[in-house]
């Protein structure tokens, strides 16, 4: 099913979870893998000048220098890449998110991989706290395939998918979610949870439901899900339904623990982010951050071609 | 009876040292090289304590624990996680412990004896 | 040794001879054999004999040495008043003794000229603003520059760019294809946000062509994208050519005069093509001069205009602001102490100061002239190329302290910078000096506060 990975890293520490990930996919599923690495960021004007994505410092580019980030990244991935033949080293200089996106639709890649830092004193952070808005959010919002996160070093101990939740807001774009997760677990004989959280978080602004309400409002998403999604899974019946009420986010998060789910599978917002908006700002990014196991931002159905 | 405990880890030599370990100090023990070996050793065994590592070749740590969850009879096994991957202390949250390799086998021992005696 | 292999007169214009320059790391070897290049004094004076014509002549001779020039000058101001950074000094000492010796000058000389050409002066031309015969050294050096080339002084940098416009069209290696691609990819992307938006490529007969800076489709797609969603917005008829997009010239800066014919050239042939009503050329400032002001005169347009009527980017963003094409969100309004940066080529050059402060009074509420402004602000202290050549950061940095300390103050906390160069170094002097400022191209800044036309809003889910 996934024919070619890109593996997005800034080949520092920081991305050591998601290389796991990456490799250990590439393995299970032999797929070509790109270990996809973009170094500098150029000036608007014409010069040689980069700016160091790691360093933040300002180099020449050229052949020299991207010799020696190639080398260094071999060195960092050498067991895995000696493991897994199917595998290259790409680097070059850029935009992160643009390059990242540019060869994705250029090689037709079926899932991008990336790791979510978050601490600024993590190597390899510099380009994430560029002007331009986290290279992250730029990514999940326009990609055209699937994007695969690891937040923390636990979800990258995983091993392999078997247990999925696939968690809604019944937006156009979880429909494209949805396939998503139906192909994967119907490909690889996986359980499959289709679970949505009722948001009672206007509590915080004084507005407390009755519990009655509340049930009322599950019952009745329960019944969407029903109606949305259930009558897409042909013949497929190892999958469970469920809704629970509190904040989304802490919610998925919850119930994917409790269910040791190996894969959450959600829908990224399309629209773009304003630029007020926080890094942490949606329900994915905190998702993100805090899961047990990798979550597939999902948007658009180009990809996931009908099964 | 002598308590009995399932060493589950891929690297052999961990599996010897701990074998040695826990009958030098009075258990019993049995063990398996991945998950899916590790249930059929479970099955047969009905030890008193797991002790699990997580990346293993076939079929991971989590895995095997999800699937340990589902057995009525098993699910309450006590176990303690041992791994040198980071962050794996969450990845079984439900465990009695969590232990970085390598590890200080006295800690070892008196949590397992303060688990199952 | 007359010539090298990465230093010679002759001019890169084929693929190998660009990869062997360019694989020179920070041009070691280029500069090593530039010491040992030979100057062709006979080919220097029929060049000069040529084209040393009645105008710089006259400049040269009647220079009363009065020293006006001097705090015109950002370089002698920067430099503490040195009196070799006096603009009249400068060329005197370079063009001035050139023409004096009848082009029978050495090595060492031609790489002072060259040192002297590209580090302490970036052709704002503010001196020729201030002098009380007009003598323009800028546009002397931009001369020099020229003849210099012809002998191969040229930073490596440059020679580099001026092989890019010769070999691609354009500043950077970007290739027809390359360019249509990104611009199909840019449409599939922003698509969902803004339904409807086409990026119409060799469309005939259309109200504008607009016209680019190669770095966009090669690093900042983003901008083209955004360029493509503002004429969307406001509902223009445009189009980009498939060929002859790349309005930028790196062979303006480095001196060769071929290059530059060609570059515009091949602008020029794109409107022939698609006869636009007129061309709309990005932020960029350079661009603008090279295309629209020098352009034809390089050419051989009598006219002395480019074939169609052609605008700056701020000029098309006025426009549509003042006609209501492009209506801004009064609570976007830029709320902070907001700056201009007025560039030389546009502004000085150009003569389209009032232009910003239109579009300043309809997107800003607190905005703070510089001081000096319009077309006495000074130059960025990136001009000329500048920005990009290695071999002078450390004068180009001390350049900066002028601008920097205009910028600082005016108080401003954001500064508007419609210009690839500027921009550059605006974003260096804040590395270098920590002023704590940001700072911005218009597109990216129009795009947060334009309202979006019912008609085009995205459907809900």
């Amino acid at each position: 099913m996934f024919k070619r990975i890109l593996f997005a890293t800034t080949a520092s520490p920081s991305c050591d979870n998601a290389a796991r990930v990456a490799f250990d996919m590439a393995k299970r599923y032999g797929s070509e893998l790109i270990v996809f690495h973009v170094l500098g960021i150029p000036s608007r004007g014409f010069s040689r000048f980069v700016t160091d994505v790691r360093t933040g410092e300002i180099v020449t580019f050229d052949d020299d220098y991207l010799g020696w980030v190639k080398e260094e990244m071999k060195n960092t991935y050498a067991i895995q890449l000696d493991m897994h033949q199917k595998s290259r080293i790409e680097a070059l200089p850029g935009v992160p998110h643009t390059e990242i996106l540019r060869a994705a639709r250029k090689r037709d890649v079926d899932l991008i991989i990336m790791g979510s830092t978050t601490r600024e004193e993590d190597d390899g952070t510099y380009t994430y706290r560029s002007a331009t808005g986290s290279t992250l959010q730029d990514v999940t919002k326009a990609a055209r395939c699937p994007v695969l996160i690891i937040g923390r070093p636990v979800a990258s101990v995983w091993g392999g998918f078997s247990n999925i939740v696939f968690g809604t807001d019944f937006s156009r774009s979880a429909d494209s979610a949805f396939l998503f997760a139906y192909k994967v677990a119907k490909t690889f004989g996986c359980t499959l949870h289709l679970f949505h959280a009722y948001d009672i978080s206007a509590i915080h602004s004084g507005k407390i439901m009755e519990q009655d309400e509340i049930e009322d409002n599950m019952i009745e998403a329960r019944e969407k899900i029903r109606k949305m999604y259930i009558p897409r899974l042909k013949g497929f019946d190892n999958y469970e339904i469920e809704i629970w009420e509190g904040i989304p986010y802490v919610e998925i998060v919850k119930f994917a623990r409790e269910n040791y789910a190996d894969l959450i599978v959600m829908a990224h917002h399309t629209r773009k982010p304003s630029s007020e908006k926080t890094l942490l700002g949606s329900t994915v990014e905190q998702v993100v951050l805090r899961a047990t196991c990798p979550v597939a931002s999902v948007n658009r159905p180009d990809k996931i071609k009908d099964i | 009876m002598a308590k009995k405990i399932l060493i589950v880890d891929d690297d052999p030599n961990i599996v010897t040292y701990l074998e040695d370990f826990f009958s030098d100090n009075g258990y019993e023990t049995c063990s398996a090289s991945d998950g899916s070996e590790a249930m059929i050793v479970l099955k047969k065994e009905k030890p008193d304590l797991i002790t699990l590592d997580l990346e293993m070749p076939e079929e991971w740590g989590p895995r095997f624990y999800r699937k340990l969850m589902k057995e009525e009879e098993f699910r309450k096994t006590p176990v303690i996680v041992i791994t040198g991957l980071t962050g794996g202390k969450y990845a079984i949250h439900k465990a009695v412990a969590s232990i970085t390799k390598p590890f200080d086998r006295d800690k070892l021992l008196k949590i397992v004896k303060d688990t199952i005696g | 040794m007359p010539e090298g292999i990465f230093c010679n007169k002759k001019a890169i214009d084929t693929r190998e001879q660009l990869n062997v320059v360019l694989g020179d790391t920070g041009g070691k070897q280029y500069y090593e054999e530039m010491n040992h290049l030979d100057v062709d004094k006979d080919a220097l004076w029929a060049t000069i004999q040529k084209t040393f014509k009645s105008r710089l002549k006259t400049w040269l001779e009647i220079c009363a040495h009065c020293g006006l020039c001097a705090e015109s000058c950002y370089y002698y101001l920067a430099n503490n008043r040195d009196p070799k950074q006096v603009p009249s000094y400068k060329i005197q000492t370079t063009l001035g003794n050139l023409i004096k010796r009848k082009g029978d000058v050495d090595n060492t000389f031609m790489q002072m000229c060259m040192d002297t050409a590209f580090s302490k002066c970036s052709c704002c031309t503010r001196c020729g603003v201030y002098c009380p015969f007009g003598i323009d050294m800028g546009i002397m050096f931009g001369y020099l520059r020229g003849l210099l080339f012809s002998q191969g002084f040229t930073p490596w940098e440059m020679k580099i760019g001026s092989g890019m416009h010769r070999i691609y069209k354009a500043q950077m290696d970007v290739t027809t294809e390359d360019w249509v691609d990104t611009c199909e990819w840019m449409e599939e992307e922003w698509e969902d946000d803004y339904p409807g938006l086409k990026i119409p490529i060799d469309k005939e007969n259309a109200n504008i062509m607009y016209t680019l800076n190669a770095r966009e489709p090669k690093h900042y797609p983003q901008d083209i994208a955004e360029a493509a969603v503002l004429f969307h917005l406001a509902g223009e008829n445009w189009t980009v050519p498939s060929e002859g997009w790349e309005e930028t010239s790196l062979a303006m800066f480095a001196g060769d005069w071929q290059a530059c014919k060609m570059q515009v050239e091949n602008v020029y042939a794109a409107m022939e093509r698609l006869k636009p009503k007129r061309m709309v050329v990005t932020e960029c400032g350079h661009a603008y001069r090279a295309t629209v002001i020098e352009g034809p005169y390089w050419a051989g347009l009598k006219t002395g205009k480019p074939p169609v009527e052609s605008l700056h980017y701020v000029e098309w963003v006025a426009e549509a602001l003042r006609t209501g094409k492009l209506k801004i969100d009064p609570a976007k309004k830029i709320k902070e102490p907001v700056t201009y940066q007025d560039s030389c080529n546009y502004v000085r050059n150009g003569g389209l100061a009032d232009i910003p402060r239109e579009i300043m009074s309809y997107i800003a509420e607190d905005f703070r002239e510089m001081t000096p402004n319009r077309e006495h602000n000074f130059c960025c202290g990136g001009g000329g190329g500048l920005n990009g050549i290695g071999r002078y950061r450390e004068q180009r940095n001390i350049g900066f302290k002028v601008k920097r300390d205009q910028i600082l103050a005016t108080g401003a906390k954001l500064v508007v910078s419609p210009c690839h160069n500027c921009w550059d170094a605006i974003r260096d002097m804040e590395e270098i000096y920590h002023l704590g400022i940001k700072w911005t191209f218009l597109k990216p800044l129009l795009i947060d506060m334009v309202q979006i036309p019912e008609h085009l809003k995205p459907k809900e889910e």
